[in-house]
């Protein structure tokens, strides 16, 4: 028999072919009875997943809700292979949802994008998403409340990995996060990298103004850092001076204020009792006369007095 | 035939090669299942009403005004606890959800939303924030609250401790909002929000009276914001865009505040007046969108035009009727006044190779203050008229851009890289355009299972043009001033972090991060500043259902900075210095299907030393001091699949010190009337009983 040239590729070819294709078959079949194979096992209490029949996920009527459709296997893929194993705890569904899972986070991230498309907007290069951060990482879709949408357990979920921001809330000066009163996401967007720092507007000032719009102005008399970002003197995550400030006046406008007489001297701890130097160090410091550090609209206001 | 088996050969090859590398590919397109027997009979969908209410008392012993700030607990005795949520869902898609929280106090809040889904939603929430300022704070003024405050008629400076009476600093923010999501088709949305914020009540309020004297008094809050948001937003598989117009509209009910001179001396100082945040409003129309070239090629950017305008009627000069005939350039900022805001980011994801990613990012934002420029003559502090001098509108064209490289040989390693410059312009500044540089590299490394480890480093330097004397209206700044916003810099910052899993049900966490800035070339202003952060998180889960965790956290913020009085004279150094510990203990757990119970107990320490010295060999300042302590337990019981109690306690232990006010009456600062505020101190606690009712 004579054998030509091309007869040893084609052989090599096809036992690779036959090789794949068992894998290629085996993961991708459905279970036969869609979430009724999952939930012979899956229903226990100790799973947890069936509170998922209590949220939007678990709607049999709108179109794009898993359970309209694939069911389970909607977001876990196919997984004949995992329901058929005899020990189920070595063959997983070919998608799960952790930090552990063997499925690489821009996977699973895929997935819940693929219905949550909106998220695409800012999500892809973000900082978020650049430290691999999985939306499970966050989200618990089994349960009947995702945490992250209560102002109390959504901080708890952040301060897992911004640890020293947790601490920040315990500081004598901050915004009410720790009453539950805001959340991490009033001010932060997580999913959108366009802005800075992921917050909710494009930049600091604008996030700010929209709890404190008296601030925005335009003012007649512009306190020039104020215009440029509220975070050059205030500490939003927390600080120990009043007002979230990240100095205590004199010494925070003394960074910037030199001038002769009063802004320039040196206020020492001698000037504490008494002695007039004590006007401009004790109270609010400068902020005793200088009360519209933000800006004043008074014709008569140049010096942030009126 | 031959060239008929040559094609066969062909297809066959590029089967072959081609399958397992499309396996994902094929795997999304795989023909969808038989579902006939999939009838998910064993899913509980039920409908129907179904949530979760707590009912009770909350019974409060020694509050005080902190202890009460953003949690309404202002007055001893007893409240209602009623928290809840309840959720509707009916089989046609139709649904309602309710929660709520502290119904029965004054933080309440309250979100409420319902539609059907895929189809339409509407929102509505109002919520309450209140918050409780003044400490053992007295005033001798009177109409507290009104927009005119005076003084007792027998008003006198030496007898001014007679007539100081209690007065709290109290304000309410209160924000009721609204909305809708309605879905057009499988791709397309309008949504559509409103939101109005009131803000009444009290705050410290003052200014200074001639010559150098101030008086602080509690001033009115009476401020009114409307925010709406309407969009269209598209949400394809590869092409997403939002479309969206937002307002705002402030408006605050007192235009001024008028208060009588504590320290008047008859020549027209006896009454002086300030203007108050001026009404305003802000309307904005942006795009966003995305678009997916493929997998390896994404597209994302975000671009608006916002205008903000203020034409609220000036006050004249000054109050002191010598002064009612001297004219403004102008009425009002005239309506003209556009603040414009442009704001152009976009970024690309590229990946590059299998296992190499570049991200690129170009942002521009702009602020154009239009507001015209004229030539006003101030009466400083009712009294004294000062040189004519025109207002300054300031304005920047902030632009970054900034690079990115992650690559991850294996699944192990993850090497990250970036540049950033950034650069801001400005007008009416001493510095006109600063240049900052950022390098930056990463390691991440998971070498075992129970380990994940993070190495960061960058580098900033930031360079500015050259320096121009814009003085400050009456005084020139000293020289050698460089504005620590505006100063070169050299920024080194350094994170390190570890995730470990050392045992099962062990889990640690630990990072450390380091950040070191030198003004390099500032002699009068901040030179240097340095903060380091320290934080530790274990926990533990045992039994069932229990976990004990802990954590401490160590923040560190020092700095220096110069000044001087004069060019000529020796400059004097102020160094701070504030350490921040906070610890945390706590255990939570379930005893058995019934009962759950957690133990939370929270310390934070914060300390701030400060020390200004001339070469006189002047001491540090007392340490600013607090010390929050705060045990959180809970227990809940259910007595059946429907009712339950529980039982919450709380205990807030909070003691500070602060050398701006702690020994000083109202009249004790020279020159300065104030509200006689004292450091918080107190020993208060909370204690709920409730019954739930799940449903």
């Amino acid at each position: 028999m004579k054998i030509r040239l091309t007869t040893l590729p084609t052989l090599v070819l096809i036992m690779a072919f036959l090789a794949a294709l068992p894998a290629y078959l085996a993961a991708e079949e459905y279970s036969s009875k869609g979430a009724d194979t999952c939930l012979m096992c899956h229903k226990a209490a100790k799973w947890g997943v069936m509170p998922i029949f209590k949220t939007k996920h678990g709607s049999q009527v709108d179109q794009d809700a898993p359970f309209s459709n694939m069911q389970c296997e909607a977001c876990h893929g196919p997984s004949n292979e995992h329901a058929k194993a005899k020990k189920k705890s070595e063959v997983h569904p070919k998608i799960t949802f952790s930090e552990d899972s063997e499925v690489p986070v821009t996977q699973q991230n895929e997935v819940c994008l693929g219905c949550h498309e909106s998220h695409n907007m800012g999500w892809f290069g973000s900082r978020h998403e650049s430290a691999d951060v999985g939306c499970a990482s966050c989200h618990a879709v089994h349960e009947e409340r995702d945490p992250m949408f209560d102002p109390l357990t959504q901080q708890e979920t952040c301060f897992q990995c911004h640890q020293s921001n947790r601490a920040a809330t315990f500081k004598p000066y901050g915004h009410p996060l720790r009453f539950g009163s805001m959340a991490c996401s009033s001010c932060h967007n997580v999913h959108d990298g366009n802005s800075d720092f992921l917050l909710v507007e494009d930049n600091v000032n604008d996030t700010c103004y929209s709890c404190h719009a008296e601030k925005r102005g335009p003012y007649l008399w512009e306190h020039a850092p104020v215009t440029e970002s509220c975070s050059l003197c205030h500490e939003p995550h927390g600080s120990n001076h009043p007002a979230m400030l990240t100095k205590r006046p004199p010494l925070l406008c003394q960074q910037c204020h030199s001038a002769s007489d009063h802004p320039g001297e040196a206020y020492t701890s001698e000037d504490i009792g008494g002695r007039t130097n004590s006007r401009f160090l004790l109270a609010r410091g400068c902020m005793n006369c200088h009360s519209q550090v933000h800006g004043s609209n008074h014709p008569s206001g140049s010096s942030q007095m009126r | 035939m031959k060239r008929h088996t040559k094609n066969k050969l062909l297809v066959a090859l590029s089967a072959s090669v081609l399958l397992p590398f499309s396996t994902p590919i094929l795997a999304e397109e795989t023909a969808a299942p038989d579902m006939s027997k999939w009838v998910c009979k064993l899913c509980a969908i039920s409908g129907g009403w179904f949530g979760e209410w707590e009912l009770g008392l909350i019974l409060v012993d020694q509050p005080t005004p902190r202890f009460a700030d953003y949690r309404g607990l202002d007055d001893e005795g007893f409240y209602l606890k009623a928290d809840g949520n309840a959720r509707y869902l009916d089989e046609k898609g139709y649904y309602f959800d309710f929660y709520s929280r502290n119904l029965g106090l004054d933080s309440r809040m309250l979100d409420m939303r319902g539609g059907k889904q895929g189809s339409f939603e509407l929102r509505a929430g109002y919520s309450e924030i209140p918050r409780y300022l003044g400490y053992g704070t007295v005033t001798p003024y009177l109409g507290v609250g009104t927009d005119t405050l005076v003084l007792p008629e027998d008003w006198s400076i030496s007898g001014g401790n007679a007539f100081m009476a209690p007065t709290s600093l109290e304000s309410k923010r209160k924000t009721l909002d609204a909305g809708a999501t309605i879905k057009l088709g499988r791709s397309w949305r309008i949504l559509a929000e409103y939101e109005r914020q009131t803000r009444d009540g009290t705050r410290t309020f003052g200014g200074g009276v001639f010559p150098f004297n101030a008086a602080m008094f509690p001033g009115p809050l009476d401020y009114t914001t409307n925010l709406f948001d309407v969009g269209l937003e598209y949400a394809g598989k590869r092409g997403q865009a939002r479309l969206e117009f937002s307002g705002s509209e402030f408006d605050n009910g007192f235009s001024s505040v008028t208060w009588d001179s504590p320290y008047a001396r008859g020549f027209g100082d006896e009454v002086s007046r300030s203007a108050l945040a001026p009404d305003n409003k802000y309307s904005r129309v942006s795009l966003a969108a995305a678009f997916r070239f493929s997998q390896r090629f994404k597209v994302s950017g975000k671009a608006y035009m916002g205008k903000a305008k203020q034409n609220v009627a000036f006050l004249p000069y000054s109050i002191n009727p010598r002064y009612e005939d001297r004219e403004l350039p102008r009425q009002s900022l005239d309506g003209k006044v556009e603040t414009s805001m442009y704001n152009i980011s976009g970024r690309a994801y590229l990946r590059l190779a299998d296992r190499l990613d570049l991200t690129a990012q170009y942002k521009k934002d702009e602020r154009d203050n239009k507001t015209p420029i004229d030539i006003y003559s101030p009466i400083l502090l009712e009294v004294s008229s000062s040189d004519p001098r025109s207002n300054r509108p300031y304005s920047y064209d902030r632009q970054k851009g900034a690079i990115e490289l992650r690559y991850r040989p294996t699944y192990n390693i993850r090497l990250n890289a970036g540049a950033k410059r950034t650069k801001l312009e400005r007008t009416y500044q001493e510095v006109r355009k600063n240049t900052e540089d950022a390098y930056w590299g990463e390691l991440q490394l998971t070498p075992w299972a129970w380990l994940d480890a993070r190495l960061k480093y960058e580098d900033l330097t930031r360079d500015s043009s050259e320096h121009e004397q814009e003085g400050n209206y009456d005084r020139a700044e000293h020289p050698l001033m460089r504005k620590y916003n505006m100063a070169d810099r050299d920024r080194k910052r350094f994170a390190l972090q570890f995730d470990l899993s050392p045992a099962e049900r062990l889990g640690v966490s630990l990072s450390y991060y380091k950040t070191d800035d030198d003004y390099k070339n500032s002699e009068i202003g901040l030179t240097e500043g340095n903060e380091t952060n320290f934080n530790l998180d274990i926990n533990y889960a045992f039994g069932k259902h229990s976990t004990v965790y802990g954590f401490y956290s160590r923040e560190r913020i020092k700095s220096q900075l110069a000044g001087a009085p004069k060019p000529a004279a020796t400059p004097w150094n102020s160094s701070t210095d504030d350490k921040i510990e906070t610890w945390g203990l706590g255990i939570a757990g379930r005893i058995d299907d019934k009962t759950t119970y957690g133990v939370d107990y929270v310390k934070s320490v914060a300390n701030g030393n400060i020390l200004t010295e001339t070469g006189d060999g002047e001491p540090p300042f007392p340490t600013l001091y607090s010390n929050l302590q705060r045990l959180q337990l809970s227990l809940n019981h259910k007595f059946n699949d429907r009712w339950g109690f529980g039982l919450n306690f709380l205990k807030e232990e909070y003691d500070s010190s602060n050398w701006q006010v702690d020994g000083f009456g109202p009249l004790d600062i020279n020159g300065v009337l104030t509200m006689g505020d004292v450091s918080p101190e107190y020993d208060a606690w909370a204690m709920s009983v409730f019954a739930t009712l799940n449903f």
